[in-house]
């Protein structure tokens, strides 16, 4: 049986992520709240962490489409609306 | 590391600073301070989580149970977690104004420029254009959009992610914040009924 849309999609973005840890500079860092990640921590975590995995995943596909849409289409807002309440 | 830039501006502006760093950093020493100078603002850059600000030998510098001495001061901090519960509670006593963040603190070592520069900035705005919170709040969200958009144009990818994950969870409370969600139900329907002056100032012991 073929692997279903979301699959696939799932699957691409997951890639485009990886690829984004592999193209990163050697010795660069990522400091996240008191933790301190090198390239192949995070490339390891990455493999080994389903949740961490979908964050980086997630976070990256929301900023991209955020700054295509203010960049590409010229209509997105610059700041995000506050939630009510 | 940041908190550096904010120190040197001080001394240019003639502010008078107190620098408290390392071991020095106890909780006894900065509620000393705290006492004596009541009304000067309270600057902190280090780990924090959702119940207050963390002292370097893993207790807390400033928790619930002296979060009064926040009372009546402009309190900037970077430090995670911090506008979860702490920050609101120390706006709910009195504090004039909190600027913290929601959700855990990320950044990139190839941006550091970039970084300290969004961290910084609302700082730099209180000096510039006085206690006006919510344009503050406003500004620095916009700055933080701008570098968020650099990072993005120079390929660094994962510095974007985390400047705009900052600029999302950064709250001026008092500047238009919208207060956190409560983890308790009973709060939280408090809240929707009276709205979160009343909600949030119910006193814990009518919910249990």
């Amino acid at each position: 049986m073929g692997k279903s849309r979301a699959t696939l999609l799932g699957e691409a973005m997951l890639k485009n992520t990886k690829q984004i840890i592999d193209n990163m500079p050697d010795g660069e860092e990522m400091q996240i709240g008191d933790e301190v990640l090198t390239k192949e921590e995070i490339q390891r975590r990455f493999r080994t962490d389903g949740d961490f995995a979908v964050f980086l995943g997630t976070y990256l596909d929301k900023y991209f489409k955020e700054f295509a849409v203010r960049k590409e289409f010229g209509k997105g807002r610059r700041i995000p609306r506050r939630p009510s309440g | 590391m940041f908190c550096q830039e904010l120190i040197e501006l001080m001394k240019e502006w003639g502010d008078p600073s107190f620098d408290y760093a390392g071991d020095d950093a106890t909780r006894v020493d900065v509620e000393d301070m705290l006492r004596k100078r009541p009304l000067a603002h309270f600057v902190f850059y280090d780990h924090g989580d959702e119940k207050g600000l963390v002292a370097q030998d893993g207790g807390y510098i400033i928790d619930s149970d002296n979060v009064a001495l926040l009372k009546d001061r402009i309190v900037y901090t970077l430090a995670c977690l911090y506008g979860k519960d702490g920050g609101w509670e120390a706006h709910r006593i009195g504090a004039r104004a909190v600027h913290c963040y929601v959700e855990v603190v990320g950044f990139m070592t190839g941006a550091l420029k970039e970084f300290q520069e969004s961290f910084n900035y609302g700082f730099k705005l209180l000096h510039e254009i006085g206690p006006k919170f919510s344009e503050i709040s406003e500004k620095e969200k916009e700055k933080m959009t701008e570098l968020l958009d650099d990072l993005m144009e120079k390929g660094d990818f994962l510095g974007a992610m985390w400047m705009g994950r900052n600029r999302d969870s950064v709250r001026w409370y008092n500047g238009g914040g919208a207060p956190p969600e409560s983890t308790c139900f009973f709060r939280r329907l408090a809240v929707r009924i009276f709205g979160p002056e009343i909600g949030w100032n119910l006193r814990k012991s009518l919910f249990a």
